[in-house]
């Protein structure tokens, strides 16, 4: 055993293989490409994740720390090729210093030609990756390429330019972790979806994921017409109080279903995957209990990619709403708002899913967003629609119209579809989402690229 | 645990877990200059050291700890070393 593998054993890391193993059900694993030697770091192939067919590859920190040369990127280029014509999900296991410097540009262009690919694969098969240790110049570009990044967050990392360099180009030392750690992306880039504290575990992430992805349904025990009475009970019945909407995403889908996706990151809004009736969709959901739940740029851009990938993937998408509107701010504004706000417009308005909005509360202003882009739109009794908020309108028109201060002031008007009470809210969706059928899936793929 | 215990295991992680020569460790030989370890290796060094010696560190309590001396007095420090 070398000192790198020694090392790599005694800090609790798997080996490639041992990866590779981990991810695909036991035995199922063909490998593309395999070379005697292993010398070009990369392990490729197809298994099978809980019985479906799934390409991978994975990087060989062991070779060259995982530098990607030509030989390698040769390997990967066939398998992503080899995913297309099957239509096959691809996961990818990042270890990787990125390109391999000694083999120049001929090495440099493969690793844009993986990087091109990964792209064009974008919204036809499903791509996770899991970023199990060094994810370095191109093999971070290819992360940020995924539909979905798992971060092994005490041992991952991943950065455009390593901390030597920064220091030589910048003049300042910096640590690793503020560079590019898990930690870091989860919270602060939104770059790492999920995280896990071991490999076994991070590995585990991808194959549940998976499970959810392309929409699929399987076998269900929770009823549909299950009384959600949780529901009210997490409602404050002041409408100013915060309150966690966890619980009531909870209480909605199908038991113990819900896998929430960056969830550190941007947290006034939750978004995440589950099941209803046994189907896969996607939530998005205003978190009053972070920012009273507005809208801002990180909100934005997180709520857009999750609609961009239902919609790539035929996940219906349900939005749950209760939401002050846009943050006003210069630090918003100069921020680019608008360009991250117009995204979620975007994202919802070229959705192909079936889109149901459910108000919990209340829907100011420019927070219509979240309201609107449904193709039914439910409300609980309570639910307050105004075009601005209370203390804001009263400054701006003196007094508030009517109509906007009455509870259901907006399913008057025909902007709201039906006012539901919290306890049905489960039959009640399951029926909206039936009306509206399946996905309209036209021949050119969307794509889900970086937002 | 002693002083002398602490310095030898430091060398052993950096001799077995990063195959650096026992001849060039030093008391005054800095990890990255002389050691050959990069910032990457470090991340790990930390780790192992961590690991084998029971303590838990952020990351900025390691700045300036650039020698294997420092490293000995730093860990000293964390671990309680006896006469």
């Amino acid at each position: 055993m070398s000192a790198a593998e020694r090392r790599h054993k005694r800090l609790g890391r798997l080996l490639v293989r041992e990866r590779i193993e981990r991810l695909f059900d036991a035995e199922s694993f063909v490998e593309v490409g395999a070379r005697r030697d292993g010398e070009d770091g990369v392990i490729a192939g197809f298994g099978r994740i809980d019985g479906r067919t799934v390409a991978a590859y994975a990087h060989d920190p062991m070779v060259q720390r995982g530098a990607l040369g030509v030989s390698g990127g040769q390997k990967i280029l066939r398998l992503l090729e080899l995913a297309e014509r099957r239509r096959t999900p691809v996961v990818t296991l990042f270890d990787s210093d990125g390109v391999r410097i000694e083999e120049g540009p001929a090495a440099m262009e493969a690793f844009a030609q993986v990087l091109a690919a990964t792209a064009r694969l974008s919204g036809l098969v499903p791509q996770v990756g899991v970023v199990l240790g060094l994810c370095v110049g191109g093999a971070a570009y290819g992360s940020a390429l995924q539909d979905v990044v798992v971060g092994h967050e005490d041992g991952g990392y991943c950065f455009v330019t390593g901390p030597r360099v920064t220091q030589i180009v910048t003049g300042r030392e910096v640590a690793i972790d503020a560079l590019g750690g898990v930690p870091m992306h989860a919270t602060t880039t939104g770059l790492v979806h999920v995280t896990a504290d071991d490999e076994a575990s991070s590995i585990d992430a991808a194959r549940a994921l998976l499970a959810y992805l392309p929409a699929n349904a399987v076998a269900n025990d929770d009823p549909l017409d299950r009384v959600t009475r949780g529901i009210a009970a997490a409602l404050p019945t002041s409408e100013r109080k915060p309150y966690d909407v966890h619980p009531i995403v909870e209480e909605i889908v199908d038991r113990g279903s819900f896998l929430e996706l960056q969830g550190a990151y941007a947290k006034n809004l939750v978004v995440g995957l589950a099941r209803l009736g046994g189907r896969s969709i996607g939530i998005l959901a205003s978190q009053p209990l972070h920012r009273a739940g507005v809208l801002d740029c990180e909100a934005s851009r997180k709520g857009a990619r999750l609609v961009q990938l239902c919609s790539a993937f035929g996940l219906p998408i349900l939005t749950l709403v209760d939401v002050p509107g846009f943050l006003p701010g210069v630090d918003q504004e100069q921020g680019g708002l608008l360009l991250h706000g117009a995204k979620l417009i975007y994202a919802y308005a070229r959705c192909r899913t079936p889109l149901v909005s459910l108000v919990i509360r209340k829907v100011y202003g420019g927070g219509s967003v979240l309201a609107l882009p449904g193709q039914l739109r439910l409300a609980y009794p309570s639910t307050r629609f105004e075009a601005m908020g209370g203390a804001a309108a009263r400054a701006v028109r003196g007094e508030v119209h009517p109509l906007y201060e009455a509870a259901g002031g907006a399913a008057a008007a025909g902007v709201l579809d039906k006012t539901i009470h919290p306890d049905a809210t489960r039959p009640e969706l399951a029926r909206a989402f039936a009306v509206l059928g399946a996905p309209h899936i036209t021949d050119a793929a969307p794509g889900n690229g970086p937002l | 645990m002693t002083r002398n215990d602490i310095r030898s295991h430091v060398i052993r992680i950096l001799t077995d877990d990063f195959s650096v020569d026992r001849e060039v460790i030093e008391d005054d030989a800095n990890f990255t200059a002389t050691l050959g370890l990069d910032s990457l290796d470090v991340v790990d060094f930390i780790l192992l050291l961590q690991k084998d010696f029971g303590y838990k560190a952020e990351p900025s309590a390691y700045h300036g700890v650039d020698t294997v001396e420092k490293l000995v007095l730093f860990l000293e420090e964390r671990v309680g070393a006896t006469a």
